[in-house]
């Protein structure tokens, strides 16, 4: 286990490295001018200013210089400072990263909550229109754009019932239509999955067997077949969670939160590079950890797979490799 | 020089403002036209106010297009300017003096003002402020204060004595009072010099008649009142410490939202209205504050002169007869925007009324065209030597809801002259890397440049000096912009800027379309709001709460 563990983190290290450079690589190579987007598209600039700008942020350096400079800083910690206002890169995701965790997290929980509840539900339920129309709700959930979803609920929660509050961080209440917003994509793509690979368990034997053995069908479905039908579900973590950073990017702008979303729109807007680079590595490291307790939690879930492992010798789980699985 | 904001908003501005329409009917309809007759203003509470953005910074002198409305109230500049006049009148300054020139001025300073954590307001301290934008020249390029000191060719700032401040300039430069009165050159607390630039984003001292309280991105800017303040410039109506308590920015991207939000009593003042949430917010007994932005009236400038089809000045003329501006206003906007009638808009200083020559005429624009050899050609598309006349427009994208079907408007009205357009959307980024290359647009949607004084729009957008973004070409233009600039009489100087509008407008080097207005809707309970002489959000000194 610790061989695997070891193993695995060496792999996550890669991967952030891999992130860290090739970002570096597309957003220095862009022919745009991030000096000139700082000093704006006006005539008052001349090109000496501008050569001088470029110097003071370091552009005028060899890339080579500038990349092993900003890895070495990197890697201790210092992001560099955002180009348009000067603070540290560190301290302005440190402060976006709560918020946006807040949300996201809340999201999350209540999109796996629904999505298992409405597959469930539809597996379970023995009225066929109920089960039609339950499963009719994924495909709606995905294709309604989320911004959409989050503005209808500000008009009729915020504006026309004035129950929450449409704007701002502050308290719990103001969570409530955020998570809601960012819930319906996951919970969704969760719904979906997991409707479709219990349908595949339930003709399996063992769900025989449990009837046979007079287990009732909340029983079958929830002890047995759920457990079994997780699997492919789980595999969609790692997807879920970088599309709740997208659905951060909307939700954020439409309920006036800070956040990491807002974060990296001004920043890409502004072609704020040492910001984009932060917010690349973030999401890499979030990624590299959601696998990995993916892995883990696949082993805990089916111990078939930890055998197997132990019997192959080698650790077989690459990082994308991981996505066949489901 | 305020900027446009350049930032790519999520395209879901139009989708918002149609979906606030729809649902207009579920909102707030019950309730009837506030009173707002001024009673005797009362001190307390707390004012909320929707931002449009992110300040990104506090710092009155960061690039940002929106740090200018939540510093002026926390920095206080030499002279303010009279929202009516537009004239210079003393704020930290009693008085100003030019010399026979205009190069060098003279600001005797107001004695007993203090900073907020209580230094002294010295001659000394004015001249660190200069000395200090000077010093961080090369990091802020681009922004007002570096701009507008290079303008003048500025040389340097003396302190003879602790109330006497003498500035001087390499040329003549009359505008100066005008601009010392921005919130660009608002004078910093000796302990917000003493940190590096970086750092001063949230940390601005000042002594305005609020206080820096803190700055959360993206979140919100709250300020205090200031007590003991009593310099407030000679036009405000309160002599002495602000009415309000409190006032907290909120920043609320979605313009639906933001008048959302004051339907729900969540803020009191929303700003930056855009045309699709005046009539709802009006309707809801709402009062809206609008005035037309000094500066360059949005529009398309002529970024291919030196090329066909637009070397030819008949095309050029054509292409501005054949847009109709009141069109777009009655089609896109409500009646809060103006009709534009000139270069700069109609509350820019130096504006000159050129209608005459913007009379939408379909009829002769075709004349023109007729005349220059464009003959008709198959599909409505003239065309001349088997060239079809394609003109190709840049754009990008402010996040004005109004920009994508304005584009359209236009692209039908020159089609009806038989000119093809091609527009393109690009990001700031691109747009930047086209306009350097030159070639590759013939027109670009240029948006809000320029400043109070219709010199520097015009100069910084049409002249041919370097760097030259727009690809200008009109060497008889140039004396004129360089004249206005160092004319000291106010009545001939005026006549030169009136000169240069008719001669851009005449070229067709500039087809003015809409006039950038700034829109405010205020809460019942709001009194005594009214915009600074550039049409931004002003002190808030006078503004009380019922």
């Amino acid at each position: 286990m610790a061989r695997f563990l070891v193993g695995r983190v060496l792999q996550g290290v890669f991967v952030l490295w891999a992130a860290y450079t090739l970002s570096f690589a597309v957003l220095y190579a862009l022919p745009s001018d991030p000096a000139a987007i700082a000093a704006g598209a006006n005539n008052s600039v001349t090109p000496e200013q501008l050569a001088e700008l470029r110097h003071e942020m370091g552009l005028d350096r060899p890339l080579a210089g500038q990349y092993l400079a900003k890895l070495g800083g990197a890697l201790h910690g210092d992001l560099g400072t955002s180009l348009q206002s000067g603070e540290p890169v560190t301290s302005l995701i440190g402060a976006a990263l709560p918020p946006t965790l807040a949300v996201a997290g809340l999201g999350l929980v209540l999109g796996a909550l629904l999505g298992t509840g409405l597959a469930v539900l539809a597996t379970v339920t023995p009225y066929r229109w109920l089960r039609q129309a339950l499963l009719g709700l994924p495909p709606l959930g995905v294709a309604i754009p989320s911004f959409v979803v989050g503005l209808l609920l500000l008009q009729w929660f915020a504006f026309a019932w004035n129950v929450l509050p449409a704007i701002g961080e502050g308290g719990w209440r103001g969570l409530v239509l955020p998570a809601a917003t960012i819930a319906v994509q996951p919970a969704a793509l969760i719904g979906q999955v997991l409707a479709r690979s219990m349908e595949g368990e339930l003709g399996k034997d063992y769900v025989d067997v449990a009837r046979a053995k007079g287990a009732g069908p909340f029983r079958v479905n929830v002890r047995h077949v759920l457990r079994n039908a997780a699997l492919p579900t789980l595999t969609l973590a790692g997807l879920l969670v970088g599309g709740l950073l997208t659905g951060a990017i909307v939700v954020e702008a439409v309920f006036s939160r800070n956040g990491l979303g807002r974060i990296t729109q001004g920043a890409v807007a502004a072609e704020d590079l040492p910001v984009v680079q932060g917010v690349v590595l973030l999401g890499a490291a979030v990624f590299v950890t959601v696998n990995l307790a993916v892995d883990l939690l696949y082993q805990v879930l089916d111990p078939r797979l930890a055998i197997e492992r132990r019997t192959a010798g080698t650790a077989r789980f690459t990082l994308f490799g991981l996505a066949g699985r489901g | 020089m305020y900027r446009t904001n350049p930032t790519g908003k999520i395209k879901i501005a139009a989708v918002a403002a149609a979906a606030a329409l729809l649902l207009a009917a579920c909102g707030d309809g019950s309730s009837a036209a506030g009173d707002k007759g001024d009673g005797k203003p009362k001190a307390g509470g707390t004012l909320t106010v929707a931002l449009g953005g992110d300040p990104v910074s506090v710092n009155p002198r960061a690039v940002t297009p929106l740090v200018r409305e939540v510093s002026r109230p926390i920095v206080d500049s030499l002279l303010a300017l009279d929202p009516a006049t537009k004239k210079p009148v003393p704020w930290l300054a009693e008085s100003v003096k030019a010399n026979a020139d205009a190069t060098e001025f003279t600001f005797k300073l107001r004695s007993g003002v203090t900073f907020s954590d209580g230094t002294p307001l010295t001659a000394k301290v004015v001249k660190d402020n200069f000395d200090d934008i000077v010093a961080n020249k090369a990091k802020t390029a681009g922004s007002s204060s570096v701009a507008l000191l290079d303008q003048g060719g500025y040389k340097g700032t003396d302190a003879p004595d602790d109330l006497t401040v003498v500035q001087h300039f390499a040329k003549p430069y009359p505008t100066w009072p005008l601009w010392a009165a921005g919130t660009a050159f608002g004078i910093l607390a000796p302990k917000t010099l003493a940190l590096p630039l970086d750092a001063r984003f949230d940390k601005i001292v000042g002594s305005g008649p609020f206080v820096l309280q803190s700055y959360t991105k993206n979140s919100q800017v709250v300020l205090t009142k200031r007590t003991g303040y009593k310099w407030g410039p000679k036009t405000a109506k309160n002599a002495g410490d602000a009415y309000l308590d409190k006032v907290v920015y909120k920043v609320i991207t979605e313009p639906s939202v933001r008048t959302g939000a004051l339907k729900t009593g969540q803020v009191q003042l929303a700003s930056a209205l855009n045309p699709a949430d005046i009539a709802p917010v009006r309707a809801a007994g709402y009062a809206i504050v609008a005035q037309r932005n000094p500066r360059l009236a949005e529009g398309l400038v002529v970024t291919g002169a030196d090329r066909a089809p637009l070397n030819d000045v008949a095309v050029r003329q054509a292409l501005v007869k054949a847009v109709d501006a009141k069109q777009v206003r009655d089609t896109l906007l409500t009646p809060e925007w103006g009709v534009p009638d000139s270069v700069v808009t109609g509350t820019t200083v130096g504006h000159a009324d050129e209608s005459a020559l913007l009379k939408p005429d379909q009829q002769a624009a075709a004349a023109l065209l007729d005349k220059a050899g464009w003959k008709a050609g198959s599909d409505g598309i003239r065309t001349k030597d088997g060239k079809r006349l394609t003109v190709k427009l840049g754009w990008l994208d402010r996040g004005n809801p109004w920009d994508q079907p304005l584009v359209e408007l236009v692209t039908a009205q020159y089609k009806k002259i038989g000119v093809e357009l091609k527009p393109e959307l690009a990001t700031a980024a691109q747009s930047v890397a086209a306009l350097t290359a030159r070639t590759k647009w013939d027109l670009f949607l240029s948006g809000v440049a320029g400043a109070l004084d219709a010199g520097v729009g015009l100069a910084g957008t049409f002249s041919t000096a370097p760097p030259n973004f727009y690809n200008i070409q009109d060497a008889p233009l140039q004396p004129l912009l360089a004249k206005q600039a160092t004319t000291t009489d106010e009545a001939a100087r005026n006549t030169i800027l009136a000169d240069a509008q008719r001669r851009i407008l005449s070229e067709g080097l500039f087809t003015p379309l809409v006039e950038d207005t700034n829109v405010v809707a205020t809460g019942k309970k709001v009194h005594g709001f009214a915009f600074d002489a550039d049409s931004r959000l002003p002190t808030l000194q006078d503004v009380w709460l019922s």
